[in-house]
């Protein structure tokens, strides 16, 4: 007894039960947002919705041949048949019956109903309920253990550490080849990357994630967990590992988040995980770089800065010709642009500030500096002159 | 003088649906030429380049370059796209764009080194670009991602370069850009073939033509295969007269 207390470490001597359920969501989610940025990217996020539903299918399968709710057999049952699932998606699509998008809408309601059928029919009395299929049971997390090298923790954490170890392996390996086939899958297959290879790879990982997740957080919570904090990122980030990072982080303030409201509200903690999801990803439809208010803003900004590359293009088309003299006095810029005193006079100090433009004192006129000459080379560029 | 043939194309059928789109052709490119492929909209100009470099199936036909499969020689081979079939909104650079003409030498997996990076930077410089490298690409204009996707093609180094319309959508400037960079290019040995739609320009931009209407209408020397009856063999001589250029 003294010996195996010494040799064992158990996770709930460091975690409470809350903390242990956060753990696994957090992992469940970097696991699954990191792979769903490649699927938003390949503009794939139907799939998700497709795999999650049709997963079902697979675990009432491997449940017919074994006979057993807990076997581990379920999962990877439900794993090879998700892999079925995209390659399904893929083979019709293929047959260019029906577009891509077509393909998911026929593929995941024939799964998910004939799963349904089955249940219905064959296994009244099994215990898989919709609730279950569909929220999940954090509850339970900690309440399922098992002991590796040592250590007792959660299944489902362990599950998630596994997965999201692998995850990460394959994205940080194939990183380049991932970006090239998801940005330009043409360039990438005469570049010599086949993108069916990584294509089915990337659809392998998903499918095994969302069983392992699945089990853990059910179904509506897989879904938002791939689409939702991927799609904020792709929104507001100019680089592949920024857009990464940013959905990483999203996806723990989201089960963070949702994790304690739905403590405090006592109500399911997938669903308010998943609501708060929803919440953060609207708001970054709002808020990104295209959308809405941003956009008010920038239209502001840049009307400001048009007027500003305005005032560079006048001094530096007339910098030097012969009419320099003339044209680049205070009073003819003045009257040249239509603006009134103040604003002329702000406008120069504003591009003397940022170091654009300098006051020859003798001749009282504007020039353009050094750094002014390169800025008036890159207006002319960006309007196409 | 002999010419070489650098791209070999024979009985090239394709069909999309079972519609067929291509129809039995033969291609031969010149190398060392400007070829220009022109043909209304709809002809399979597009489906053509595809159907060469393997992207897209096809039904019947061999296809050669410089004596040897596609797969074979895909190094010296590079494809600048119909610029709307990439998508501008992914989160990335103008230099990391040029960056993935490294990735044809890298292979899988090998990251590219700085060596590759300062290959990039130049050829973003050579296309006057060298300002945005850092700028994400939906925030470039037309012209500049047309740049952006000619300097990922210099920074692979190809010997020919297959591309879809690049002066589509580009402004003026950028056009003299592009077209100075073909003679450029021409000058090192190289070929370039390009579908190009403006007649206007053709003969001024091009020394090599092939007219396309789903069948090769004509093709050779510009100046001998660019001629009304040709035009008008492919439904593209309407309101247009060689007089008037
Ligand atoms: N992916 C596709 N699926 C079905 N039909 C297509 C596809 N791409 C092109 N087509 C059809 O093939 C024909 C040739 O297209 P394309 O090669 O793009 O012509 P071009 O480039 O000369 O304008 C057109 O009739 C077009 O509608
Ligand atoms: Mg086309």
């Amino acid at each position: 007894m003294i010996y195996q207390n010494l040799l064992l470490t158990k996770i709930s001597d460091f975690l409470n039960y809350n903390q242990q359920m956060l753990l696994t969501l957090i992992v469940t989610g970097i696991a699954c947002s990191i792979l769903g940025c490649f699927l938003v990217l390949n503009k794939l996020s139907m799939l998700t919705d497709a795999l999650s539903h049709s997963i079902l299918l697979g675990i009432v399968l491997a449940y017919f041949v074994t006979k057993d709710l807990n076997s581990p057999l379920l999962l990877i049952g439900a794993g090879i048949f998700g892999v079925f699932t995209v390659y399904a998606i893929g083979l019709l699509s293929k047959t260019r019956l029906v577009k891509n998008d077509d393909a998911v809408g026929i593929i995941f309601p024939l799964f998910f109903s004939l799963a349904v059928i089955l249940i219905s029919t064959f296994a009244r009395n099994v215990h898989l309920d919709t609730d279950i299929v569909l929220m999940g049971q954090v509850i339970m997390i900690p309440l399922n253990n098992m002991t590796v090298f040592g250590v007792e923790l959660p299944k489902a954490l362990f599950y998630m550490l596994i997965i999201l170890l692998i995850n990460l392996i394959f994205v940080a390996v194939f990183f380049k080849e991932l970006k090239v086939s998801s940005f330009d899958p043409e360039f990438a297959t005469l570049a010599g990357f086949s993108s069916g290879l990584l294509f089915y790879g990337l659809m392998t990982l998903t499918s095994f994630t969302a069983v392992a997740a699945f089990d853990a957080v059910g179904a509506i919570l897989v879904i938002a967990l791939f689409v939702g904090p991927a799609a904020s990122a792709y929104m507001l980030t100019k680089s592949l590992k920024k857009m990464l990072l940013v959905s990483i982080i999203f996806s723990m303030l989201n089960s963070t988040l949702g994790f304690y409201l739905a403590i405090v509200l006592n109500v399911s903690i997938s669903g308010m995980i998943a609501v708060i999801t929803g919440m953060t990803t609207f708001m970054t439809v709002l808020l990104n770089r295209q959308g809405i208010i941003t956009a008010i803003y920038l239209r502001h900004k840049n009307r400001k800065e048009f007027r500003l590359d305005l005032l560079i293009m006048h001094l530096g088309n007339h910098e030097d010709q012969e009419d320099a003299e003339f044209e680049l006095g205070f009073a003819t810029i003045k009257d040249h642009l239509s603006w009134e005193r103040e604003t002329t006079e702000r406008r120069l100090n504003r591009l003397i500030d940022q170091g654009f433009v300098q006051r020859n004192h003798e001749k009282k006129i504007f020039c353009l500096t050094e750094k002014g000459r390169l800025r008036y080379d890159m207006i002319k560029v960006d309007y196409g002159m | 003088m002999s010419e070489n043939i650098i791209v070999k194309v024979e009985d090239l059928t394709m069909a999309y649906h079972d519609k067929p789109v291509l129809w039995d052709n033969d291609v031969n490119i010149v190398e060392n030429s400007r070829t220009a492929i022109i043909g209304p909209n709809g002809a399979g100009k597009s489906t053509l380049l595809k159907g060469i470099l393997g992207l897209q199936k096809t039904l019947s036909g061999t296809v050669e370059i410089m004596g040897k499969s596609v797969k074979q020689v895909y190094k010296k081979i590079a494809y600048i796209p119909q610029s709307n079939s990439v998508n501008w909104d992914f989160p990335t650079t103008a230099l990391d764009v040029v960056l993935m003409g490294r990735y044809v030498h890298l292979g899988w997996i090998k990251r590219p080194k700085k060596k590759d990076i300062e290959i990039a930077r130049n050829a973003l410089h050579k296309m006057g670009m060298q300002d945005y490298a850092k700028r994400q690409i939906s925030q470039l204009s037309g012209g500049q991602k047309q740049r952006v996707f000619i300097a990922r093609a210099i920074a692979q180094n190809a010997e020919i370069y297959f591309m879809d319309e690049p002066l589509a959508g580009v402004d003026k400037n950028t056009e003299k850009v592009i077209i100075d960079f073909l003679k450029d290019s021409q000058k090192q040995g190289k070929t370039s073939i390009v579908i190009h739609h403006d007649l206007n320009t053709l003969a001024d931009y091009f020394d090599h033509l092939v007219i396309l209407n789903k069948r090769i209408i004509a093709q050779g020397k510009m100046s001998e295969t660019l001629t009304q009856a040709n035009l008008d063999a492919a439904d593209m001589g309407g309101g247009f007269t060689i007089a008037a250029m």
